[in-house]
């Protein structure tokens, strides 16, 4: 098992800068994942991994050893392609018995590795098949057991399911993932797709503009998201500016948005413009009967400023069933809309558009942010 | 800042690229302009050459004279090549497999030979003429400008009918049926709109020709009676038993070499302001013609083969006549084959043995510097680029004549040589060579040479293990075009060769030059029958179509 260490890598290609001052430290035998939109270096870092890069700056070192200096094909890294890159000229045998030819492996012992790997990945007895006879899923299945037939010191896997459809997705990130808890090999794994990324990493460096934005395991990833870009970019999320509005009994900060209040944690700051956030799933959504619930009328009747804290009324616009929940988007007046998701839902819970609601924003759900850089407040 | 070293590898074959260029290009071409440009007398620079090239009549007759040919072959071979392709690819023609075939055969054979087969019928004493006469019909000697305008034609037209019928085929149906459905039919919708559709690619073919046309030396040599153009003026400038003319010779080359540039400017533009992108959905359909319009279509389409595929059917048949010296008499027999019989040995083996070796060299280099110029996008590859299309635009009258200026001293004495031939045969298919190699790259995934060096092979080994193999059936096919041109070329190794190093073209361009037209059909059926074979056998092994003929 070898550990990765990226120091400092910054890399430049005409007019972008592709990766700036990357520094992450992967663990030996890690499930590593770069996630981020098309565009962020994720990609671009992988391959400086691999040597196909080279980095205007900075290091790259396998168990404390640098190999800027090692040509790609030396630094004994396997690399899954996005668009499988098998040899079309060759079988499946011959494919994945490649990089063992590459390595002066004895005959028998090739024999035996290519048949071992084939297994591992459900491919026995499509050796003589030719790469235009198997379908994309086998075709990448191939270029997984070409990648770790060599065991490799690192696993280097390119976007390798984006190319296949959604149900195959899902089934081959689980044979991905238990693939690598059996061989423990270290494995740098890029994704633009966030569910993937939660589901099959250890640990996940997000990534935009060529900057880590955060690097942490998939809860942390979720649930603390360090700035607005990584709240915004994993999972589903609603965002709306307010500015600070002193403390409330409780002890917890309270940001106020037009008429409404929200209750926000403890925050490192007592005034000044946030942007709040919180998850369509953790809020809850009530139907407004004839005059109100008790409470609300209450709050109401007492200052006129709208509902109590972390509770606000709308009307219902979108309403969307996609099978495990429903998706209502709620019109809250003064250019607010707030997405709001209800799982499980029973037959009663399809509201009719125009429907008046209410909702309620748990204090635990709402991530304050700067409103200037974005960083958590 | 650390740098990781370039792969040696390829680093050898950039340089291996410059060496090439300069030493079977630059080297050649310097010498070419240096001749032009300085006084036969005074031996220092000045423009004399070019003020007596412009001075008499003799030679700017002759500039003319090949914007003449040239536009008029150019114009002739659109005729037969436009009219072919269209009505093979959208109506059904009865026989087009064997039309297409026949129609490309003409590309295979030298044009020199479809310019004595025309002599042989319609010049002074030609059979068909003779024929005429008797019938008290004074039909116009073929000599000068019309013949070698006919010959142009029927010997190009092949190019404009490949590229245009590529293009017909990438038409999408649904385009041709909106023009009928609004309202626009039969020549209307060809001339608005498919003929425009495909317009990039009949000016394609129209270039090719034109090119031809422009640096072809012996058409008009042997037709074209005191009709001169450029090639044959540098040809006669530097051969002339009257006091050789190297300074000359070296100027028109300069014209012919500007004049080539000039016209490849002028398609570029052309065709780079008509650049449409359509997507390929539903391939065109092909229609069945009725009655009158079903004959009309056939009429045209196997008028224009036969026409194209007569010299060569005319030269197989009269190298069975009786002769008499160089006098056909009536009845047949196999004197001609007799006569050549004892030489044609040394230069069929000469012919293979060159052409051979320049095709090894052809591949070899071609592949590799395509893969410099598609795949390397460093600051020497890409000014490589255009270097190596220099032999595109320089004919090869110019290439014979700046072999011999370069290589008749040391360091590099090569003069009478077949490995001169053989360089000559090389350097002036090498962009050809280069740009299907780059071509073919371009198709290939670079992901698959990555995980190649990914699964820990070199960059050569990858390159021989992956690349290669993954090339190889374009680049064969790139490979028998490039045997073809080699084994058919002219106008180089006329200047180049000695009498040991004879090959079959030139045996039989002599032979015609001296009026033995017996023994040169005999030796053009030989050389027919060669190409053939080897083609043949290559398309056999390799399963390669007609299609490589223009790649």
């Amino acid at each position: 098992m070898t550990s990765i260490r990226l120091e400092g890598i910054s890399k430049e290609f005409p007019g972008v800068h592709a990766l700036e001052n990357v520094s992450i430290d992967i663990a030996p035998g890690e499930f590593f994942t770069l996630l981020g939109p098309s565009g962020c270096g994720k990609t671009t870092l992988l391959r400086t991994i691999a040597g196909f890069y080279q980095q205007d700056r900075g290091h790259v070192y396998l168990d404390g050893d640098c190999i800027d200096a090692v040509s790609p094909h030396l630094r004994d890294t396997g690399m899954v392609f996005q668009n499988y890159a098998v040899f079309p000229h060759m079988n499946v045998f011959e494919n994945v018995a490649f990089g063992l030819r590459n390595r002066r492996v004895p005959r028998e012992e090739i024999g035996r590795r290519v048949a071992k790997a084939l297994a591992m990945a459900r491919l026995s007895g499509y050796e003589k098949r030719t790469p235009d006879q198997l379908s994309g899923g086998q075709q990448q299945r191939v270029g997984l057991a070409r990648a770790m037939v060599i065991e490799p010191r690192v696993l280097l896997m390119d976007e390798p399911l984006s190319n296949l459809d959604a149900k195959l997705r899902i089934e081959m990130r689980e044979e991905i993932r238990d693939l690598q808890r059996e061989l423990g090999t270290t494995t740098v794994y890029v994704t633009h797709d966030q569910e993937e990324a939660l589901v099959i990493s250890d640990r996940i460096a997000v990534m935009k503009s060529g900057v880590v934005q955060q690097v942490g395991r998939p809860w942390e990833i979720y649930k603390d998201p360090k700035n607005t870009f990584v709240a915004s970019f994993v999972g589903a999320m609603n965002f709306v500016d307010g500015e600070i509005d002193g403390t409330g009994r409780d002890g917890l900060a309270l940001v106020k948005v037009g008429p409404h209040r929200f209750s926000a944690g403890k925050l490192g700051r007592t005034s000044g413009k946030v942007k709040i956030s919180f998850r369509p799933e953790e809020l809850v959504l009530e139907v407004r009967t004839e005059g109100g619930s008790a409470a609300a009328s209450a709050a109401r009747s007492a200052g006129g400023e709208g509902l109590a804290v972390g509770r606000v009324a709308g009307t219902l616009i979108k309403s969307t069933f996609t099978g495990p929940l429903v998706s209502y988007a709620v019109d809250c007046g003064a250019g607010l809309t707030l997405v709001v998701e209800r799982h499980k839902p029973a037959a009663s819970d399809l509201l009719p558009v125009g429907a008046a609601v209410e909702m309620i924003v748990p204090a635990a759900a709402v991530l304050a942010f700067d409103a200037q850089t974005g960083a958590r407040a | 800042m650390r740098r990781r070293e370039r792969p040696g590898f390829w680093t050898l074959v950039t340089i291996l690229g410059y060496a090439v260029v300069g030493f079977f290009l630059l080297y050649p071409l310097s010498g070419i302009f240096k001749f032009a440009f300085i006084d036969k007398d005074s031996g220092l620079f000045a423009l004399s050459n070019f003020r007596e090239f412009f001075g008499r009549t003799y030679y700017t007759v002759s500039f003319l004279n090949t914007l003449v040919v040239s536009v008029g072959g150019t114009l002739g071979a659109m005729l037969l090549g436009v009219p072919l392709a269209f009505l093979t690819s959208r109506y059904r023609i009865f026989g087009k497999p064997l039309l297409s075939t026949l129609a490309v055969l003409g590309l295979l054979s030298p044009p020199f030979i479809g310019a004595y087969s025309w002599i042989m019928l319609l010049g002074r004493s030609g059979s068909v003429r003779s024929l005429l006469l008797g019938l008290g019909i004074n039909f116009p000697s073929i000599y000068g400008p019309l013949g070698i305008i006919l010959v142009y034609s029927l010997q190009y037209y092949p190019f404009v009918f490949l590229l245009a019928s590529g293009g017909l085929g990438l038409v999408d149906r649904s385009l041709e049926e909106a023009a009928e459905n609004l309202g626009a039919i039969g020549f209307r919708k060809f001339f608005r709109v498919t003929l425009p559709l495909v317009l990039p690619s009949v000016t394609a073919g129209a270039l090719i020709v034109f090119m031809m046309c422009l640096s072809n030396f012996d058409t008009p040599m042997i037709i074209g009676g005191n009709y001169r153009v450029l090639p044959t003026l540098a040809y006669n400038l530097f051969t002339s038993e009257v006091g050789e003319r190297p300074g000359l010779a070296s100027t028109v080359s300069i014209f012919l070499i500007l004049f080539a540039s000039g016209v490849i400017f002028l398609q570029r533009w052309v065709a780079g302001r008509r650049k449409y992108s359509s997507s390929l959905i539903n391939r065109p359909q092909v229609q069945v013609l009725q009655g009158a319009r079903a004959a009309g279509a056939h009429l045209v389409c196997y008028l224009i083969v036969a026409l194209s595929t007569l010299p060569m059917a005319i030269v197989v048949l009269y190298s069975f006549r009786k002769t008499s010296g160089p006098v056909f008499k009536p009845g047949f027999g196999l004197e001609s084959y007799a006569r050549v019989f004892y030489e044609v040995q040394k230069t069929i083996t000469n012919s293979l043995l060159y052409s051979l070796s320049a095709v090894v060299l052809i591949v070899v280099v071609g592949t590799v510097l395509g893969y410099i110029l598609a795949r390397r996008r460093t600051v020497p590859a890409q000014v490589l680029d255009p270097l190596l299309m220099i032999p595109y635009i320089v004919p090869g009258t110019v290439v014979g004549i700046g072999f011999i200026m370069a290589f008749n001293r040391k360091p590099l004495f090569l003069l009478g040589t077949g490995l001169l031939i053989v360089l000559a045969y090389f350097i002036r298919r090498l962009p050809y060579s280069v740009r299907s190699g780059a071509s073919i790259l371009k198709q290939i995934d670079p992901a698959l040479e990555e995980a190649g060096i990914n699964l820990g092979a070199s960059p050569a080994r990858t390159f021989r293990r992956v690349t290669l193999p993954l090339m190889l059936p374009g680049v064969i096919s790139g490979a028998i075009m490039s045997w073809v041109t080699a084994v058919n070329e002219i106008s180089a190794s006329i200047l180049l060769y000695v009498g040991k190093t004879m090959t079959m073209p030139i045996r039989i361009f002599l032979s015609v030059m001296d009026g033995y037209f017996g023994p040169a059909s005999a030796l053009s059926t030989i050389l027919l029958l060669v190409t053939g074979i080897g083609l043949f056998l290559a398309n056999k092994f390799s399963g390669t179509g007609r299609e490589s003929l223009v790649s």
